[in-house]
């Protein structure tokens, strides 16, 4: 814990936050990326060097990959070989509650801080009503689809095929709680 | 294109350009020349070449031989970066915008302005990029929206604005005008010729037999990968030059 009583994580949450959000905002490498989901064709054309940005957004990847990795290795005290395996789905999900589009393109790096504290909640809240662990990932899959199949939907611009994806998505999750209580 | 031209060193200059994709030779042993302030008019049926040609003096496509000249120096055009910095800028057909990004972030796309800090210096490129837009297209408004909310003029006009705001000195125009309404085809029509008192060089590909004769001063033709012939508009009809494009006939009177 911080002096004030904050704990570290949070601390370094939100220097990474600030630290993306300018770097995806206000930098050309920033905006490199953006073009480069938007339309890589352009993006070459326009004179980016687009292999070497991709290969620096894989570079930054590691990097945040490590300071996570770092995170968790503290909170645990321990160090395992198979350490944040599984994350993928919570960090996936997450970019995606969070606006980010399979697409390419489109998403903030805000967005997916707020995807990720809808998807911890939703992981919090049933460890509180004792779902039990396979349920709660099953929950998470279906959460990850149905984000997945509204994004698809909204890009096509079928309005009814997202209430359906909605609505579907909403009831298997439930279905999925109930069952899963203990 | 008037004599006294000729004795000029030209602005560019192709040099038995080659071209292969795999086994298909798309382009074979192109000779052209471009001088100051003119336009050529690069006309031929479809894949005869020409949008090859051009994406290879863009750097889009590297040659597989022959030599590029601009400004009579030697140069090597690897890609896109390596033409720009010769001053070569290019309109494509099929309007290279990233459409998730601004009017603005496209102009400056790989050359964007920076504050002394180093970040992206937004308001700097909104107002260069409302400057130009005021000479190019007055009723351009929305500078702020995604690309892809624009109307097709809109968008040709973000694409022809990066060329002119980088003082581009040789211009290439593939279809310009294809996906254009009247009004936005008049307004190309009138940058073009004021771009060409300039002393812009400009290459011109059109399927418009019209435009080509109203705006070239001379018309290459290609048909099947090798340059039939390049022709002084003066010189030629409308017919000769189709004859050109169809049968790949030189007509015997035209220089």
């Amino acid at each position: 814990m911080t002096p004030t009583g904050v704990a570290y994580p949070v601390v370094i949450l939100i220097a990474v936050t600030i630290a993306m959000v300018h770097l995806s905002r206000r930098r050309r490498f920033g905006r490199y990326v953006y073009a480069i989901g938007g339309n890589p064709e352009a993006a070459e054309l326009g004179g980016i060097d687009t292999r070497r940005t991709i290969m620096k957004t894989f570079v930054l990847m590691g990097v945040l990959c490590a300071v996570s990795a770092a995170i968790q290795t503290a909170r645990l005290d321990a160090a395992v070989t198979n350490l944040g395996i599984q994350n993928e789905l919570d960090v996936i999900s997450a970019a995606v509650i969070g606006g980010t589009s399979f697409a390419g393109g489109i998403g903030t790096i805000t967005g997916a801080v707020l995807g990720a504290v809808v998807m911890q909640s939703l992981r919090s809240g049933m460890v509180l009503l004792r779902i039990d662990s396979p349920s709660q990932d099953i929950v998470v899959g279906i959460v990850l689809v149905t984000a997945v199949a509204i994004d698809a939907a909204l890009r096509l611009g079928r309005r009814r095929a997202m209430g359906i994806s909605l609505v579907t998505g909403l009831v298997l999750a439930a279905i999925i709680i109930q069952t899963g209580r203990q | 294109m008037t004599d006294n031209n000729k004795t000029l060193v030209p602005l560019v200059e192709l040099r038995d350009i080659s071209v292969s994709f795999g086994g298909l030779r798309a382009v074979d042993g192109v000779d052209l020349t471009l001088y100051p302030g003119e336009v050529v008019a690069l006309v031929g049926g479809n894949g005869a070449g020409k949008s090859t040609l051009m994406h290879t003096l863009a750097g889009a496509h590297p040659a597989d031989s022959g030599q590029i000249f601009v400004n009579g120096e030697p140069v090597i055009i690897d890609n896109p970066r390596d033409a720009r910095s010769h001053g070569i800028e290019v309109i494509y057909q099929r309007l290279a915008l990233a459409d998730n990004i601004d009017a603005a972030g496209n102009m400056f796309l790989g050359r964007e302005l920076r504050t002394k800090w180093g970040a992206i210096d937004d308001s700097a490129m909104a107002s260069a990029t409302r400057d130009v837009m005021r000479r190019l297209n007055p009723r351009f408004r929305n500078l702020n929206t995604p690309v892809r909310a624009l109307s097709g003029g809109q968008r040709q006009s973000v694409a022809i604005a990066r060329a002119v705001h980088f003082n581009a000195r040789i211009l290439i125009m593939d279809e310009p005008t294809a996906a254009l309404g009247p009004a936005e085809t008049a307004q190309v029509r009138e940058l073009i010729e004021q771009l060409k008192s300039e002393g812009i060089g400009i290459f011109l590909i059109s399927h418009d037999i019209h435009d080509v004769f109203d705006l070239a001063d001379r018309i290459s033709v290609m048909m099947q990968a090798k340059l039939v012939g390049t022709v002084d508009k003066s010189s030629v009809t409308k017919d000769d030059v189709l004859a050109m494009i169809i049968m790949g006939q030189k007509p015997a009177h035209a220089g």
